[in-house]
């Protein structure tokens, strides 16, 4: 596994891996995506399987296995996948301080 | 219940118009029920209560694969109303909002590419047969004489004539469009996401 300090997610990466600090299904990730961004980023369900194939082969979430006898998967981020979420939360966070410096003049 | 059919034909790079003219049936009350692509069959329902689209699953997926991505669709309220060839034809519930607001530069490019692969693929399905038919041609030629070796070669040269005219009138300016497409959601990438 390479570094993963250096890498910039996309918007729609970035809110599925905040989501998914709380177990969720499919259906369940592309709602509170849209809740946290106040329907502002609306995944479609083509882009959110890409996404989640992706992120279960980087290790950055994982798949839980249900007890009830139920076809929806549900997934949950893993500690590597936290990691990653914070060095961009870090990245964003230069993003921002930056365009005050010199928007804003602070 | 009430069914209209009507006579359309869209190539590999016009999905796009088709998916549009498709809404713009259901708009109109019509809602797709199938189609053999050249007759598309449709029923009459509530105006825009439906939102359709147009997909293709990726080229390296296995059955299993397209499956389980389907699956996944119909989790998120998205229905498999017909499949013809690769082509699947999808609809949701146009209250649960727009099909497309979600799909970025990104998975619209993904789109032509997987549509570019199925141009190409008959482009060199097409080239194959040619090839086969020259060298047929030229075998026979060699080893045979007389009326049946006349005909295979007449047969050769019509045949593989007729697969280089609809190869470069059909599909060279089909496959260009999509390439050109493609560039050009490249580029956009390179602004936005």
């Amino acid at each position: 596994m390479g570094d993963n300090t250096n890498i910039v997610l996309t918007e729609a990466v970035y809110y599925i891996l905040l989501s998914l600090t709380k177990p969720l299904h499919g259906y369940g990730i592309m709602q509170k995506t849209s809740e946290l961004s106040r329907g502002r980023l609306v995944i479609s369900a083509g882009t959110l399987y890409g996404a989640i194939n992706t992120l279960l082969d980087r290790g950055w979430i994982k798949q839980l296995f249900s007890a009830e006898e139920s076809r929806r998967k549900e997934y949950l981020i893993t500690e590597e996948g936290k990691a990653v979420l914070r060095a961009e939360w870090n990245r964003l966070c230069e993003l921002v301080v930056n365009g005050n410096a010199i928007l804003n003049g602070k | 219940m009430e069914k209209k059919h009507c006579l359309r034909y869209f190539t590999i790079a016009d999905y796009e118009k088709e998916q549009k003219w498709i809404n713009d049936m259901s708009r109109g009350g019509w809602n797709f029920v199938c189609t053999n692509g050249l007759i598309y069959t449709f029923e009459k329902g509530t105006p825009g209560e439906w939102n359709y689209k147009i997909d293709l699953p990726g080229e390296q997926m296995t059955e299993g694969e397209v499956e389980a991505y389907y699956r996944f669709m119909e989790e998120c309220g998205i229905e498999v109303v017909h499949t013809f060839k690769m082509w699947r034809y999808l609809r949701k519930k146009a209250a649960s909002g727009d099909f497309n607001t979600g799909d970025n530069t990104y998975v619209q490019l993904a789109m032509v590419n997987k549509a570019y692969g199925v141009a190409t693929k008959l482009t060199n399905i097409l080239l194959v047969l040619f090839a086969i038919i020259i060298v047929a041609a030229a075998v026979v030629e060699q080893f045979a004489n007389g009326l049946f070796a006349e005909f295979m070669q007449g047969f050769a040269t019509g045949v593989s004539t007729s697969a280089l005219v609809a190869l470069s009138i059909i599909l060279v300016p089909i496959t260009r469009r999509l390439r050109l497409r493609m560039n050009e959601l490249v580029e956009e990438m390179q602004v936005k996401g």
